[in-house]
C-alpha cells in the first residue's frame, strides 16, 4: 500500500515539477511521520511549486504565508476581532488553520513570529488570550528559507531548527534536468493540472499505519550508538538531541512503510539520517579552525560508516 | 657622396660581411681520455680471499630451493582458501558467513555497512547477486521484523560467500565455516 501511494504521489507532483523525486518522497515521509519540513535553497528552485503541488495531490487544504520583517503573530495565528453585529469579540482563525502551511521565507520574519509558529508546530494547537484551538489533522508546516548568506534574514536558532523533522536542500538541478525544466516551461504550467491521488481516509490510514511499524531492540540500540557517536565526535560542538533521535525513528518508520515493509531496517535509518540530523548538528569552530571538517553531512556520513549496524 | 653617407655604407658592408661568417665554430672533437681510474675505490688493492668455486648448477639449485621455500606455502594457503566453503545449516548462519566473507573480500567496505549497501557494492563490481534480493527480504523480516526464521533455500547466500573466497571462523549461532 505504502509503495503504491508513494509512486502515485511522486508521479503526480512530477507532472509540474521535474527532477524533485527525492524531495517529494521526503515530504511524504515527513507528513506520515507527523513532522514538519524546512526547505532550504536559493530563490527559483521550485520550493513553493513543490509544496503547492504536493498538498494538492493529497487533497489537503493548503495556505501560504509570505513572511516579511513586519509580519505579526496575529497575521499567522489569528486573533479576536470585535463583531459589531453581535457586539462581542470573536476569534478569527489565521492561515495556520490548514493542513499544509507554506511558511515562505521563514527566516525573513522576526524571532517573535517564528516562535509563535514553532510553538504551534510543537503543540498542534494555538492559544490566544486563554482560548485554545486545535489545529486540523494532519498538520504540516513546510517552511522555506534562503541560505543564510543573504542579507535581511533572522537565522533560526538551534532550538527552533530542532523542531523541523527534516531539512531538505533544494540544490540546483543537473544539466539534464534543467533542460527538461526549460522544455516544460515552453508551455504554461498550471498546478491545477495536479489531481488528488488519494481517496478520502487513505492518508489517515497511512499515518496510523506508521505507528504499527516495528522497530527491533537491536535497531534501537544502533540508534543509541549513532546518537552517542555524534555527541562524542570531536569536530561537532552539538550532537544529536534525544528529540532528534525520536524524530529519526519516526521518520525511519514512515520510510519503511513507504517501502512496503512493517519493520525498520538499518538501511532506513542510514537512508534518512542525513536529512533528519544534519541541520541539528553544529560544527565545533575551534576544531574547524584547526583544519577539521566543516560539513555536518560529511561528518555524519563518516559516523554512520563507523557505527556497526545489526546484521 | 657625403662622408657621413660613405661611412654609413662602409659600416653596413662590414656588418653584412660579418654575418656571412660561420656562426658556429666547430671545434675538433677530442676524446676525454683520462689516465686515472673513473672510480677511486676500484684502485684499492683487492684483499686476498680464499678462492671458492661455485658451479652454475649449484647456484641454480640454491635459488630454486629459496623460491620453493618462499612460494609453496603461499600457493598452498591460496589453494586451501579457495577450497574453504561456507557451510551453513540455516539462513542466519548463511548470512553470518556472508558477513565475514564480505568483511574480508571487499576492500574499503566501511564497518557500518548494511546488507543493501554491500550487495549494491558487489553488483557494481560485477559480482552476480541474482536471487539475493528476495532472500535478503525474508532474512530481514526475521532479523528486524520479528518473523520466525524462514525455512527457505539459501544456497544463493552460501554460493555468494564462497565466491567471495569463503572464510574461516567468525560463525554465529553454530555456523560451520571453514571446512
Amino acid at each position: 500500500m505504502g509503495t503504491e501511494v508513494r509512486d502515485k504521489v511522486v508521479a503526480e507532483v512530477s507532472k509540474v515539477v521535474v527532477g524533485r523525486e527525492k524531495e517529494i518522497d521526503l515530504l511524504l515521509t515527513c507528513l506520515l511521520a507527523r513532522g514538519h519540513v524546512l526547505l532550504e535553497g536559493v530563490p527559483g528552485v521550485s520550493k513553493t511549486l513543490v509544496a503547492n503541488a504536493f498538498s494538492k495531490c493529497l487533497g489537503l487544504q493548503f495556505k501560504r504565508v509570505q513572511f516579511t520583517p513586519d509580519i505579526l503573530p496575529l497575521d499567522i495565528i489569528g486573533g479576536f476581532i470585535f463583531n459589531l453585529k453581535e457586539r462581542e469579540f470573536e476569534f478569527r482563525k489565521g492561515p495556520i488553520f490548514t493542513n499544509i502551511l507554506l511558511a515562505d521565507e521563514i527566516n525573513r520574519a522576526p524571532p517573535k513570529v517564528q516562535s509563535a509558529l514553532l510553538e504551534a508546530m510543537q503543540e498542534l494547537q494555538v492559544t490566544v488570550e486563554g482560548r485554545t484551538e486545535k489545529l486540523p489533522h494532519p498538520f504540516m508546516v513546510i517552511a522555506t528559507q534562503n541560505p543564510l548568506e543573504f542579507e535581511g534574514v533572522y537565522p533560526l536558532p538551534e532550538g527552533q531548527l530542532d523542531r523541523f523533522m527534516v531539512k531538505v536542500n533544494f540544490r540546483y538541478p543537473t544539466e539534464e534536468v534543467e533542460a527538461s525544466v526549460l522544455r516544460r516551461n515552453l508551455s504554461s504550467i498550471d498546478v491545477s493540472d495536479v489531481k488528488t491521488v488519494l481517496a478520502a481516509g487513505e492518508l489517515d490510514a497511512l499515518i496510523k499505519a506508521v505507528d504499527n511499524v516495528k522497530v527491533s531492540d537491536e535497531v534501537l540500540a544502533y540508534l543509541a550508538k549513532v546518537a552517542a557517536a555524534t555527541r562524542n565526535e570531536g569536530s561537532l560542538a552539538l550532537g544529536a538531541s534525544p528529540r532528534a533521535m525520536v524524530q529519526l525513528i519516526h521518520c525511519a518508520r514512515a520510510k519503511a512503510l513507504l517501502a512496503g515493509r512493517t519493520y525498520v531496517t538499518p538501511d532506513d535509518i542510514k537512508g534518512i539520517a542525513n536529512d533528519v540530523l544534519t541541520h541539528r548538528l553544529s560544527i565545533d569552530r575551534a576544531a574547524a579552525l584547526k583544519g577539521g571538517p566543516r560539513d555536518t553531512e560529511a561528518i555524519l556520513t563518516a559516523i554512520l560508516d563507523r557505527v556497526e549496524p545489526p546484521r | 657622396m657625403r662622408p657621413s653617407t660613405a661611412a654609413a655604407l662602409t659600416f653596413f658592408e662590414v656588418l653584412a660581411a660579418r654575418k656571412t661568417l660561420p656562426q658556429k665554430i666547430v671545434a675538433p672533437v677530442t676524446k676525454n681520455v683520462s689516465t686515472r681510474s673513473p672510480c677511486k675505490f676500484l684502485n684499492h688493492p683487492a684483499r686476498p680471499k680464499p678462492a671458492v668455486m661455485v658451479s652454475n648448477e649449484e647456484v641454480l639449485a640454491g635459488l630454486l630451493a629459496l623460491n620453493a621455500a618462499l612460494y609453496v606455502p603461499l600457493v598452498i594457503a591460496a589453494l586451501r582458501r579457495r577450497r574453504q566453503k561456507v557451510n551453513a545449516t540455516n539462513l542466519a548462519d548463511a548470512f553470518a558467513g556472508l558477513e565475514q566473507a564480505l568483511k574480508e573480500a571487499v576492500p574499503g567496505l566501511p564497518a557500518g555497512f548494511t546488507w543493501e549497501e554491500a550487495i549494491a557494492r558487489l553488483r557494481s563490481s560485477g559480482v552476480q547477486t541474482k536471487g539475493m534480493e528476495d532472500i535478503l527480504k525474508r532474512y530481514e523480516e526475521y532479523r528486524y521484523g520479528g518473523s520466525p526464521l524462514p525455512d527457505l533455500d539459501f544456497h544463493e547466500v552460501v554460493n555468494l560467500a564462497n565466491r567471495l573466497g569463503g572464510v574461516t571462523g567468525g560463525s554465529a549461532g553454530g555456523a560451520s565455516i571453514g571446512h
